[in-house]
C-alpha cells in the first residue's frame, strides 16, 4: 500500500517536473521524433545485410527476402578491394585525428595570446570562413589551383625555378592523403577552434592573475592554466571526432573528398569504405553487398565510440555518457 | 516587450511548425504519386475529347554531358505543336544519380537514359510499351529486332521501351551518307601544313608528327582527350572487333562473346597509348577532369594539336570555335583510319530508351508522343528542323539545311539554344547520321564514309550481356570497374618496367576475378540467343 502511494508520488513527481520544464522538454522531444524518424526507423533495413534482396522485390522485399546469413560479409573480406580501402580508410582517418585535430586547439590558444581584439576577431573570421565553403566548391578550386600543367601552384613553383616540372598534385596517389590532410586543415580548422576559444573564455581569470604576481611566463600559463582548464572540452571533443573516426573525424568530410578528388590514378589511396559503398550499393545495385559493408564500418564506429568514452572517463574524468 | 507567456506560446507555434514540416517532408513523395495519379486519370478520360490538350512532362535525362537541359528552341516549340506535349527536363548530375532515383523509386515522368534497362524493364518501375500501344496508340509498329532487343531486358514477356539510334546493316548499306556516332580522331589541319604536311596515313606517321608538334609547339599539347570517348578511337584501331558500349563486350570472328581486355590484341592497344604518353604527347590531368568543358577548353583556344572525339560535323564545330577564339587560321579536320582493314564495330541494338515510369502523370500522351518520336516526321523534325524553312529534301534523299541552320550548328552553344535537336528521343541512326552529313566539309563526309563501309553491326554483346542481380553481372560489374581504373593506371605507367609490373598486375586480378568463366557463360548465352 505505501509502495503504490510512493510510486504514485513519483510519477506526479516526475510529470510535475515535466510540466515545469515543458518547452525546454518539447524541442527535447522534437530531437527525439527526428532520431526515430530517420536514424532509427532507417535502421530495420540492416537486415538487408543478411539477405539475398535486390531492388526488383521492393521495399517489402526487405523483409520477404531469403536469408543467406554472412555470405555479404565474406564477400567483402574476399573482395580484391577489402585491404586497399580499409587501409585507406584507417590512414586517412587516423592522419586527420592526428593532424587535424589538434590544430584548433593550437590555433585557439595561439588566438587566446593575441591581446589586439581587432586584429583577434579578423584572423577568426578569416580562419572560419572556409568553413561554409562546400566540398564540391573546394575541390573545384583544389583542381585548379593544383593541376599539373597549368595550375596556378605549379606554375607559381615552376617560375620560381624551385620545381622543373610540375607537381602531380592530383594525379598521383602519394599525394592524396596530404593533401586531403592539410584542406581539411585550411576548411575547418577555424570552425572548431570557437569551440576551444569558448571553452577558453570560460577559464577563471583570477588563475591567470595569481600566475602573473607568481611571475609566470605565457608558455607556463598556457601549460599550466589554460590547457588543463579546456581538458573536459578537448575530451568531448576528441570523443565526438573518434566516433566520426572513418568519416573524417571532426569535418565528417572522407566521402566528400575521396569522391570528390579521386580519380582513377589516385584511387589506390583515395577509394574509401563509403565511396565504395556508394560505388557498388547505388552504380551497381548491390544494395544488401553496400549494406553489409556500412554496418561493418557502423560496429567499428560504435566499438570507437564507446572505447575512447571508456577510456576519457578513466583518464580525465570526462566521458560524454 | 513580449510576457514571458507570449513568448511560450510562439516557442510553442514553432515547434509545432517544425514537427508538421519534417513530417510533410516525409509524406510528399506519396502526395506527389497521389496527384500524378489522379491526373492520369483525369487527362485519360479527357483524352479522347481533346487529344491535343496541353500536358508538361518531367524527363529525367540520364547523360551528365547532355547538350541541353532546357526545352526551348525551335525544334521544341514544334514538338509542342505537334504533339502538345511539353518536356521538363533535369540533366542528370553524374552516373550514379540514376540509380539512387530508383533505389529511392523518385522517378519523374519519363527517363532517358542508356543504363539500367534490366531495373527499369519492370512493371515496377515503369509501364509496358505493349499495353501502352494496345491500349492507345495501336498504329504504333516498333519493329521485330527493336522488341526483342527491349524485351531482353525484362523478365516478363512485355518490352518497356525502345531504344533509338538503332539501325540493321541492310539500312545501313543503303543510306547515302554518314555514319554512326563513333570515336574520331581530330587534328588541325593548319599546323600539319606548318610542319611541312608531314604524312598521316599510320599510327607511326601519327606519333612522328605528335613529336614534332611538341618540339615546335611546347606550349601546346599533342593529343587531348573527351572525357566521354578518351582512347576510344586507338581502341576502334588496334582492338579488332572492339565494340563500344555499356558492357565491354565484344564478339571475336569465331562468334565468341569476350571482354575486350582479353583480345590478343588488347596489349597492343595499351602499349600504344603508354608510348603517348610516356613521350609526353598527352597529360594525366585530361585523366582527372571531372567535366568535358576542361577538354574542350583547351582544344578551342590553340592548346591542343589532335582531339580525340567523335565523327560528324565535329571538326567543322572545332573549326568554328576555334576561330571565333581569334585563332583564324585555325583548322580542324578528321583523320582517315589510320590502320589497315579498319573495322567499326557497333550495336545494331540502339542505344537510349525511353521509360514510361509509374510515376508518369499521363501514360496514354506519353506513349503518342514516343510513336510520333518514332515516326519518320517526328525522327525528322526533331534532328533536322521544320521542312521547307530548316531544310529541304534532296533528290539524293539527304536533306540541305539553311544557311542559318549550318552558320548556327557551328557552334553548340548557339545550335543548341537556337534549334535544339536534342530530343531525338525515337531517331533511328541513319536519320540521325544522313542529317549530320548534310552541309559539313568534304573531309568529315570522306571519313563518314570509310567508316559506313567498314561498319559490322553485332548484337551479341547487347542482348548477351548479364542481367541486373544475376552473379554474372556482380562480376561483369566488378572487372568494369576494376578496368576503368587500373586502364588508366597501366596507360600512365611512368617506365616500361612500370607498364609491365601494371600489365601483369592487371591480368593477374582479371583472372581472379573470374574473367575466362564469365566470357564462357556469355558465350553460351550467345549461343542461345541464335
Amino acid at each position: 500500500m505505501s509502495g503504490t502511494v510512493s510510486r504514485n508520488h513519483k510519477s506526479s513527481g516526475v510529470w510535475r517536473t515535466f510540466r515545469k520544464q515543458k518547452i525546454p522538454q518539447t524541442f527535447a522531444i522534437l530531437g527525439i521524433i527526428y532520431l526515430l524518424i530517420f536514424s532509427y526507423v532507417p535502421m530495420s533495413g540492416l537486415i538487408m545485410a543478411f539477405k539475398n534482396y535486390n531492388i526488383s522485390l521492393g521495399v517489402m522485399g526487405i523483409f520477404t527476402s531469403d536469408w543467406v546469413g554472412l555470405k555479404h560479409f565474406k564477400a567483402f573480406v574476399n573482395d580484391i578491394n577489402f585491404w586497399t580501402i580499409i587501409r585507406n580508410t584507417v590512414a586517412l582517418s587516423f592522419l586527420k585525428l592526428i593532424f587535424a585535430f589538434p590544430m584548433p586547439i593550437i590555433f585557439a590558444v595561439m588566438l587566446n595570446e593575441i591581446k589586439q581584439n581587432k586584429i583577434k576577431r579578423c584572423i577568426q573570421t578569416i580562419s572560419y570562413l572556409p568553413h561554409f565553403i562546400s566540398w564540391v566548391i573546394v575541390s573545384g578550386l583544389a583542381i585548379n589551383f593544383l593541376a599539373t600543367d597549368n595550375g596556378l601552384i605549379n606554375q607559381m613553383l615552376i617560375a620560381l625555378g624551385l620545381i622543373k616540372d610540375g607537381i602531380p598534385f592530383l594525379t598521383s596517389a602519394g599525394h592524396f592523403w596530404p593533401l586531403a590532410v592539410v584542406l581539411d586543415v585550411w576548411k575547418d580548422m577555424g570552425w572548431w577552434t570557437i569551440i576551444f576559444l569558448a571553452a577558453i573564455t570560460g577559464i577563471d581569470p583570477s588563475l591567470y592573475e595569481a600566475a602573473d604576481i607568481d611571475g609566470a611566463s605565457r608558455f607556463s600559463k598556457i601549460l599550466k592554466i589554460t590547457i588543463p582548464g579546456i581538458r573536459g572540452t578537448i575530451a568531448v571533443v576528441l570523443i565526438l571526432a573518434l566516433g566520426n573516426l572513418f568519416g573524417g573525424g571532426l569535418s565528417g568530410s572522407n566521402f566528400e573528398q575521396s569522391y570528390l578528388l579521386g580519380n582513377a590514378m589516385n584511387l589506390e589511396k583515395s577509394q574509401i569504405i563509403q565511396t565504395y559503398i556508394f560505388k557498388v550499393g547505388l552504380s551497381n545495385g548491390r544494395y544488401a553487398y553496400a549494406t553489409a559493408i556500412g554496418l561493418i564500418q557502423s560496429v567499428i564506429s560504435l566499438i570507437l565510440i564507446f572505447g575512447s568514452n571508456l577510456v576519457s572517463k578513466k583518464v580525465s574524468d570526462t566521458s560524454l555518457f | 516587450m513580449l510576457s514571458e507567456k507570449v513568448k511560450r506560446k510562439v516557442s510553442s507555434i514553432l515547434a509545432a511548425v517544425l514537427v508538421i514540416t519534417s513530417l510533410a517532408a516525409c509524406g510528399s513523395t506519396q502526395d506527389a504519386k497521389s496527384e500524378g495519379n489522379a491526373g492520369s486519370t483525369a487527362n485519360t478520360a479527357a483524352a479522347g475529347s481533346a487529344e491535343k490538350e496541353p500536358v508538361t512532362l518531367d524527363v529525367f535525362i540520364d547523360f551528365p554531358w547532355y547538350w541541353t537541359e532546357k526545352f526551348e528552341g525551335i525544334i521544341p516549340e514544334e514538338i509542342t505543336k505537334e504533339t502538345g506535349v511539353t518536356l521538363k527536363p533535369t540533366r542528370a548530375v553524374d552516373d550514379t544519380q540514376l540509380g539512387i532515383m530508383v533505389a529511392s523509386n523518385d522517378l519523374p515522368d519519363l527517363v532517358y537514359t542508356d543504363k539500367l534497362f534490366d531495373r527499369l524493364s519492370s512493371s515496377q518501375y515503369s509501364y509496358a510499351w505493349d499495353d501502352l500501344i494496345s491500349q492507345y496508340s495501336q498504329d504504333f509498329k516498333p519493329s521485330d529486332m527493336a522488341i526483342k532487343t527491349a524485351k531482353s531486358y525484362a523478365t516478363d514477356d512485355h518490352f518497356y521501351t525502345i531504344l533509338n539510334a538503332a539501325a540493321s546493316q541492310e539500312e545501313w548499306n543503303a543510306a547515302k551518307a554518314g555514319c554512326p556516332t563513333l570515336a574520331s580522331l581530330l587534328y588541325r589541319e593548319d599546323i600539319l601544313k606548318e610542319l611541312g604536311n608531314p604524312s598521316m596515313k599510320t599510327l607511326d606517321d601519327y606519333t612522328k608528327v605528335l613529336g614534332m608538334v611538341k618540339q615546335k609547339y611546347p606550349d601546346m599539347i599533342p593529343l587531348v582527350l573527351d572525357q566521354t570517348f578518351m582512347l576510344s578511337i586507338f581502341k576502334t584501331w588496334l582492338i579488332p572487333n572492339w565494340c563500344p558500349g555499356n558492357s565491354q563486350l565484344m564478339e571475336t570472328d569465331d562468334h565468341k562473346l569476350i571482354h575486350y581486355t582479353s583480345s590478343p590484341e588488347y596489349i597492343n592497344f595499351l602499349k600504344y597509348a603508354n608510348k603517348l604518353y610516356q613521350n609526353g604527347y598527352m597529360t594525366a590531368d585530361n585523366f582527372a577532369y571531372k567535366d568535358g568543358s576542361q577538354a574542350t577548353q583547351l582544344v578551342v583556344n590553340n592548346k591542343a594539336f589532335s582531339y580525340s572525339w567523335y565523327t560528324g560535323s565535329t571538326s567543322d564545330q572545332m573549326t568554328d570555335m576555334t576561330r571565333k577564339n581569334g585563332f583564324a587560321d585555325a583548322t580542324w579536320v578528321q583523320a582517315q583510319p589510320m590502320v589497315d582493314n579498319a573495322k567499326y564495330v557497333t550495336l545494331g541494338t540502339g542505344w537510349a530508351g525511353v521509360f514510361i515510369t509509374q510515376k508518369n502523370k499521363n501514360p496514354e500522351r506519353s506513349i503518342q508522343l514516343m510513336n510520333w518520336m518514332f515516326s519518320e516526321k517526328g525522327q525528322r523534325l526533331t534532328q533536322w528542323g521544320r521542312e521547307g524553312t530548316d531544310y529541304t529534301m534532296g533528290d539524293d534523299g539527304i536533306p540541305k539545311f539553311s544557311e542559318d541552320w549550318i552558320t548556327a550548328r557551328g557552334d553548340e552553344n548557339v545550335f543548341y539554344t537556337k534549334y535544339n535537336p536534342a530530343y531525338y528521343f525515337g531517331i533511328s541512326s541513319v536519320t540521325e547520321a544522313v542529317g549530320r552529313a548534310s552541309g559539313v566539309s568534304q573531309n568529315s563526309l570522306d571519313v563518314m564514309d570509310s567508316i559506313r563501309k567498314n561498319l559490322k553491326l553485332v548484337i551479341s554483346p547487347a542482348l548477351a550481356a548479364p542481367k541486373e542481380d544475376t552473379d554474372e553481372k556482380v562480376v561483369l560489374d566488378q572487372i568494369n570497374e576494376y578496368i576503368k581504373n587500373q586502364e588508366v593506371k597501366v596507360v600512365l605507367s611512368a617506365s616500361d618496367a612500370d607498364f609491365q609490373k601494371n600489365y601483369d598486375e592487371m591480368t593477374a586480378t582479371l583472372n581472379k576475378l573470374g574473367v575466362k568463366q564469365l566470357e564462357e557463360t556469355l558465350t553460351k548465352a550467345a549461343e542461345e540467343l541464335k
